[in-house]
């Protein structure tokens, strides 16, 4: 209660009896049905006087005032009755004043006056005083503008979360005479987002009793607080500049202030206290993911105009939150929706207001949607959290799920035409080709051909009859290695005779007949399977006749064979003919060939 | 005795097919409905008789083929490519079938390109994918059959020249060689079951077989996945591009 004195304190001794006049506060409020005793002053003097005052609100009668033997009475019981009417309803007011003196110094205990206030025996408060030796001295408690008149700031709570609300009040309590004040300068809150809370209607006094004494109180200015974060944070004071009606000390000597009354307009600068406050932080247990911040108590709506539609139609899907508590600090939230669904950002609409002294209010949010596609998409639920701070506790609100049925889609408007050439947009006007009229290979569902039974069948019978055919010829033929010789002895005996046609061909007609005469036993041997050591033309000629080979071509071989030996052994005696040897050499191995 | 083996192959190949018949004589009618069925744009019904085939275990390539008309024209878009996409797995590549397909393909909107393919494995692909597999089995059999016929014509008679009888051995044992990879690879090819057209409108693909798990895209109706992993009713799908996600088993169908 920091009480500033001003420029001007030219009055303040005057205010040795200042009656409690509110000129500025138009409605008096006190409680109906009240009593109340009060003093004009707490610590008087020995030689001063004080009055005592017994006010009641209502019918009274039978009013009984208290014994006042400690105290010499000088006037008194001065009466005064008012008519107040608020609201219609006219009440009455009775007071009783006594002016009294102190006989002895100490503190006494004025008992409480009796009365039947509205046919029900009342008692008023006992009051108490402190009579001095020594009237209090100037500006000392009791008499200094700061006992009459301070600013008192009150809080609702003592400890809030952070985001919660704390309401924050300050009240003038005066026994002086107001005629003005205003604010000087807004008080700034660090740390708090503020919401202010005061009424434009007017201002509410009461009577309120203070260590015995009467004051006039009212609520000059009121907000709601929500910390911002949690620790130990200050709520600033107020000051005030107000105007003050005092009574003029008088001065016997100027009959020109006695002819304009002895009230003097005074000016003060007070302060109210600060308090400090403890914020707390939020709970991190059990705080859900999507928590943003909202603190109260707050319910979800959420609505949407229709569930069907055709694609890329829009669809509004309405949230609102509503409740009391910061609901400043919900932000739009971001929708979880399937990605064939464009939203945009909200509308938001706010709505603030007050419920007493709490402050309340609701924001909507409207989400265009609009579907990009055909289909059935669940808007799966969307969920705000909060925290509750009477319980201590998390709430999570949800919103129903919604399933769309949007209709058409595959409209080719967006994305389904992008990235065709130009031959596939050809093939889109043409119709598909016309169905198959036969079945084609009904088979077993699974089943193929190929590694089934009857393909291995396919494949193990030829190699089975090839097989057979082969074992069956191998038996047939006992084929040995003569065999095998036999079989190749065509293919051996006429390049055999090539080799000799080259010797006739440089002349060599001796080396042609040699080659030559070879080249037929060397095919004899080996065609009719014979002995080699014991090979002589004759036995060849006899097997040639076992084989029953015709006899013109076995005397071709024996002519050949012969001309061969005289060729050899006797060189120069064959000199032609040797033309004629090769070709019949030809014919007869190719016959002989031929012969099974 | 050779001959002897021969003729009861010959008799329990006969049995097979005999055996097969009286079912393919229902099917047979049951498609022949089913098409006049299609012809009077009865395309609803043309499906139920359709699939009367498929219930009843018989399966070709034309039945899919006609089924995928039929669902094509009842706008059903997933369900005719997954049927082309079946006659594709048994007939092998058809200039109809490929003509219905891609163009039903236009109708579905997701357009993922391929991961770039080596010229010459596209190549070896249209290749084997030229038959089904029954075919190539059947071309392998008649080359083999014809390998071992010019080996034997070679060796015991001599009705071909030696030359002439060689060329034709050489080539009978090369095509036998070639349709016998050809084969096993189509085979391998319809005999796996991982690829799948989705079926449902459009389907978000999951980062795990979870339903809590985030969306990594969504996929829409005729698009040909390939599966490469199964948690309970979850299967794990690989896009032609790459990606990868889960979805559940009801939004698609298995070529």
């Amino acid at each position: 209660m920091n009480t500033k004195k001003t420029y001007n304190n030219l009055i303040t001794n005057t205010m040795k009896s200042t009656f409690a006049f509110f000129l500025l506060f138009i409605v008096s409020a006190t409680a109906y049905g009240q009593f109340t005793a009060s003093v004009n002053r707490s610590k008087v003097g020995l030689q001063e006087n004080f009055q005592i005052t017994f006010t009641a609100e209502g019918d009274i009668s039978d009013f009984t005032p208290p014994s006042f033997s400690d105290f010499r009475m000088l006037s008194g019981p001065n009466s005064q009755t008012s008519f107040q009417s608020i609201n219609g309803r006219t009440t009455r007011s009775q007071s009783y004043s006594y002016i009294l003196r102190g006989k002895t110094t100490g503190k006494f205990t004025i008992a409480p006056a009796k009365v039947m206030l509205n046919g029900r025996k009342t008692e008023s408060n006992p009051v108490t005083i402190e009579i001095l030796e020594q009237a209090p001295k100037e500006g000392a408690a009791g008499n200094s503008i700061s006992d009459n008149l301070f600013v008192k700031l009150t809080l609702d709570k003592s400890k809030v979360f952070v985001g919660e609300q704390i309401t924050a009040t300050y009240t003038i309590y005066t026994a002086v005479n107001i005629v003005g004040y205003e604010l000087d300068g807004s008080p700034t809150y660090q740390g708090f987002w503020v919401e202010e809370l005061n009424d434009k209607k007017g201002i509410e006094t009461r009577d309120e009793i203070i260590d015995g004494r009467k004051f006039r109180a009212a609520k000059i200015y009121q907000v709601a607080l929500f910390p911002q974060r949690a620790g130990t944070l200050e709520i600033a004071p107020i000051d005030l500049k107000l105007t003050v009606r005092e009574q003029r000390r008088r001065n016997p000597n100027s009959i020109f202030e006695d002819m304009f009354g002895g009230f003097a307009d005074q000016q003060y600068f007070i302060s109210s206290n600060k308090r400090k406050l403890t914020v707390d932080a939020l709970p991190v247990k059990g705080r859900p993911a999507s928590y943003s911040g909202l603190v109260g108590r707050f319910n979800l709506k959420s609505s949407i105009d229709k569930t069907t539609a055709q694609a890329n139609d829009g669809i509004t899907l309405k949230m609102e939150v509503s409740g009391t508590g910061n609901i400043n600090v919900l932000t739009p939230q971001k929708l979880s929706l399937p990605n064939d669904i464009e939203v945009y950002e909200p509308k938001v609409k706010q709505r603030g207001g007050k419920n007493g002294t709490t402050i309340t209010g609701s924001k909507a949010f409207d989400y265009l949607l609009i579907p990009r596609r055909g289909g059935n998409f669940p808007i799966p639920q969307q969920s705000i959290s909060y925290f509750d701070p009477s319980k201590e506790k998390y709430v999570t609100l949800t919103t129903p799920e919604y399933e769309l049925i949007i209709e058409g889609g595959s409209n080719p408007q967006s994305t389904t035409v992008t990235g065709l050439d130009k031959e596939e947009i050809a093939l889109l006007g043409e119709d598909i080709r016309y169905i198959k009229t036969n079945p084609g290979e009904l088979h077993e569902k699974g089943k193929s051909f190929l590694g089934s039974t009857p393909f291995f069948l396919g494949l193990g019978a030829p190699i089975l009859l090839f097989l057979g055919v082969l074992g069956y010829r191998r038996r047939q033929d006992g084929m040995t290695e003569d065999a095998k010789r036999s079989q190749s002895a065509g293919k051996v005996g006429l390049k055999r005779l090539k080799s000799a046609r080259n010797k006739l061909n440089s002349q060599d007609i001796p080396g042609f007949h040699q080659d030559l005469g070879l080249a037929l036993e060397g095919y004899l041997v080996d065609r009719f399977k014979m002995d080699k050591s014991s090979f002589t033309h004759e036995n060849a000629i006899e097997k040639l006749q076992e084989k029953e080979i015709p006899q013109e071509q076995i005397q071709d071989l024996k002519t050949l064979l012969d001309a061969c030996d005289m060729a050899r052994y006797a060189p120069g005696s064959v000199s032609s003919g040797s033309e004629s040897h090769y070709s019949k050499a030809l014919t007869l191995i190719d016959n002989l060939e031929k012969h099974a | 005795m050779a001959k002897l083996k021969f003729n009861f192959i010959l008799i329990l190949s006969l049995c097979f097919v005999l055996f097969a018949k009286a079912d393919e004589n229902s099917a047979k009618e049951a498609f022949n409905r089913a098409n006049e069925l299609y012809a009077a744009q009865n395309y609803e019904q043309a499906i139920t008789e359709y699939q009367k085939i498929l219930e009843s275990g018989l399966e070709s390539g034309n039945v899919h083929f006609n089924l995928g008309n039929s669902y094509f024209k009842t706008r059903n878009i997933g369900k005719a490519i997954l049927h082309y996409e079946k006659a594709k797995k048994l007939e092998g590549e058809n200039e109809d079938l490929n003509f219905n397909l891609s163009r039903a393909q236009l109708e579905i909107v997701d357009k993922i390109s391929p991961m770039p393919q080596l010229l010459i494995s596209s190549w070896l692909q249209a290749f084997y994918q030229r038959f089904n597999s029954s075919t190539w089995g059947n071309i392998i059999i008649i080359s083999f059959v014809l390998s071992l016929l010019f080996l034997g014509i070679r060796k015991w008679t001599s009705i071909l020249p030696l030359g002439v009888s060689k060329v034709f051995m050489t080539l009978s044992i090369l095509v036998f060689g070639i349709s016998l990879w050809a084969g096993l690879k189509r085979l391998d090819f319809e005999q796996q079951d991982n690829h799948a057209v989705i079926l449902s409108t459009n389907v978000y693909v999951k980062s795990a077989p979870d339903d809590g798990s985030t969306d990594l895209f969504v996929i829409h109706e005729g698009l040909k996945v390939q599966l490469t992993d199964q948690v309970g009713t979850w299967k794990q799908i690989r896009l032609a591009d790459g990606k990868k996600g889960w979805i559940t088993v009801d939004n698609l169908g298995v070529i």
